[in-house]
């Protein structure tokens, strides 16, 4: 544990949509089916982020309906942080749309943190003015003169929101809460020291520390507020709660806990590499990182340290470079590594920033890990957690994927339906895994009471038990009467005769005694869908040697779905 | 061994359970087989015994030997 850095954040709120330039209309973006960031006309519509985007789009009309693109938000946001770099060299992207800088030596430059603050608002809104879907305008600007705490300079769109918001505290998770929760002013600063840190903080919700399983837990027993959090004795949060907890802890108290900060890393923990022919592509470069980021990962796991904070540096055969920093809150996994290396990549050859862009293929990546924490370890649960075993067959899964395409690979889900068959839904790998088990997700805490009542009502749907092995392609039969005829339906619903004998596949005339039967049941089907419509009638029959089937009679057909037995 | 589905008439009715027929042997001295009936599953989806007091038949040294294949068999 250290005393915090003070630090500046900028964050541009709703980055996602102002980086797909749609900001000032009803919009949101959309990632496996959820909202994850939605425009303030969205939001004054009642779309929040985590909403299901059926319920989005019921919400609001004319909903615009963006994919995330974390590549086109990386490249969008690299010309602001260009922007800042040109105040201070030690620009850290935590992601597109937010990054932060330690204040100490620009505040000096600069004449005081409010000054700097000011300097760094006005130069962001500058650069975002360009964009589209947003309006530069300077709207009620009182003076260029800071005064107070809280600094009123507002920048505002016609739509009136900040298109950024700078926040100065203790610390870069203080910091960031200052720009995005510290009221209507563009900027925000919370002065130093401890207390007025944990004063600030006190009245922010425990969802601000983005530790989901953590404030759950905490909220069933009462606390919702970080102010709650800081006022538990330490060792009674760190022995029930855990180092998970301790860190929360830690920061609802304004404090920052970082164990162990190197403030030089050993020099393994660069690793540099020349790709040689120097490569164009940036794909061809992300395969170089991966390598390049296991090899960190391994040497940091040596070290039993992991990286927050990460360092790329990238060289032009011609000599140009591009260095970035990018901090995680969670410590950097060799594919979060990868990511930040294309992204970085992206927003360089994009062109934007002010760093002209590259005029040669890369020639050295060097990957450095910035700043470590002690690894603590992550404790694996007993019961339906991921397990290093999950995580290997999730690997092994995607690799036959990327061998045979992604419809190649799939997960059954439950979903709704009348006949057992339609019960069973066949996903891809990777994709959003919709019906009852999305929504079992989305509220993980259920799976004990598998509640009924979440499954929309099958009217006609098979009662349970459930058959035992349904047909992937109904089985053909024949059902025959006492006098050797095929049993039929009439239009009224009513057999022609009680079924007396089940004669599997479609010749043959000796076959099982049917002992007792029920039915039919008729379903008529997606009747206004002439090419999914169905008309059946279902039977269930259990023959004399004890097998139990579930049959259907389709347009003087008889298939059998499924056996009981 | 037996096995049988319930709920169904002619013509009416639904399956609802079945009834097996659960025998269990042991080795050694717990050789003796005994048999019992029991839900499976019941219209609940439980496994059950049928009838609350009912006696698990101990049938000696007179069971099939062929006709139990595993240690405990019926379950299929």
């Amino acid at each position: 544990m250290r005393s915090p850095v003070r630090t500046l954040a900028v964050v541009c709120p709703d980055w996602p949509l102002l980086a797909a330039g749609r900001a000032g209309v009803p919009a949101v973006v959309v990632q496996a089916g959820r909202i994850v960031a939605c425009s303030v006309a969205a939001r004054a519509e009642g779309v929040r982020v985590g909403q299901r985007r059926r319920e989005a789009e019921g919400l609001a009309g004319s909903l615009e309906v963006v994919k995330c693109d974390p590549a086109l938000e990386a490249r969008m946001f690299e010309p602001v942080v260009s922007a800042i770099a040109t105040l201070t060299p030690r620009v850290e992207v935590t992601t597109p749309g937010t990054c932060s800088f330690p204040t100490r030596g620009p505040a000096r430059y600069f004449g005081g943190e409010e000054a700097l603050a000011g300097k760094v608002a006005a130069l962001v809104d500058e650069v975002l003015a360009g964009m589209p879907g947003v309006v530069g305008g300077v709207v009620g600007r009182s003076g260029d003169e800071p005064r107070g705490v809280v600094v009123p300079t507002r920048h505002i769109t016609p739509r009136g929101h900040d298109v950024c918001r700078v926040g100065v505290a203790d610390g870069p998770f203080a910091a960031v809460l200052a720009a995005t929760g510290g009221g209507a002013a563009q900027v925000t600063i919370v002065e130093r020291g401890r207390d007025r840190s944990r004063k600030f903080l006190s009245s922010f919700p425990l969802g601000v520390l983005g530790l989901a399983d953590l404030s759950d837990l905490l909220s069933r027993l009462g606390i919702h507020r970080l102010g709650q959090l800081a006022e538990m004795p330490e060792e009674a949060v760190t022995a029930r709660l855990g180092a998970e907890g301790r860190r929360a802890w830690y920061l609802a108290n304004g404090l920052e806990d970082r164990a162990l900060v190197l403030a030089d890393p050993p020099p393994d923990l660069v690793v540099r590499r020349e790709i040689e022919p120097p490569a164009e592509r940036i794909d061809a470069v992300a395969f170089t990182a991966a390598a390049s980021a296991d090899e960190l990962c391994r040497r940091l796991g040596e070290l039993e340290l992991a990286c927050t904070r990460l360092r790329i540096e990238v060289e032009t055969e011609h000599g140009e470079s591009s260095c970035r920093l990018w901090r995680a809150d969670a410590p950097l996994t060799a594919r979060m590594m990868v990511d930040r290396v294309r992204w970085q990549l992206e927003g360089w050859q994009a062109g934007t920033s002010e760093s002209e862009e590259p005029t040669a293929g890369v020639a050295v990546l060097s990957l450095a890990a910035d700043e470590v924490v002690k690894h603590r370890g992550r404790q694996l649960g007993f019961w339906g957690e991921v397990s290093e075993s999950d995580i290997r067959a999730r690997r092994g899964l995607a690799r036959l994927q990327g061998v045979l395409g992604h419809e190649a690979v799939t997960t059954a889900v439950v979903a709704g339906g009348r006949s057992m068959a339609e019960q069973v839904h066949r996903v891809p790998l990777g994709d959003a895994r919709e019906g009852r088990e999305a929504r079992e997700e989305g509220g993980r805490r259920s799976t004990g009471a598998r509640s009924q009542a979440a499954v929309p009502p099958w009217p006609g749907r098979i009662p349970p038990p459930s058959p035992l092995v349904v047909f992937g392609e109904p089985l053909p039969v024949r059902v025959l009467d006492a006098s050797e005829s095929d049993v039929r339906v009439s239009g009224r619903g009513l057999p022609s005769a009680a079924p007396a004998q089940l004669v599997l596949g479609t010749s043959g005339t000796t076959g099982r005694a049917i002992v007792s039967w029920a039915g039919p049941w008729p379903v008529d089907e997606r009747w206004w869908d002439p090419s999914a419509s169905h008309r059946r009638a279902r039977f269930q029959v259990v023959t004399d040697r004890g097998g139990a089937y579930l049959l259907a009679l389709e347009g003087g057909t008889w298939w059998a779905e499924a056996l009981y037995d | 061994m037996a096995a049988e589905w319930r709920g169904l008439g002619q013509g009416h009715g639904r399956l609802t359970g079945r009834v097996v027929q659960v025998e269990l042997t042991g080795r050694g001295a717990a050789a003796r087989p005994r048999r019992c009936w029991s839900w499976l599953p019941a219209a609940d989806g439980s496994v059950r015994p049928v009838g609350p007091g009912q006696v698990v038949e101990d049938v000696g040294g007179e069971a099939d030997e062929s006709a139990v294949p595993g240690e405990l068999a019926g379950a299929g």
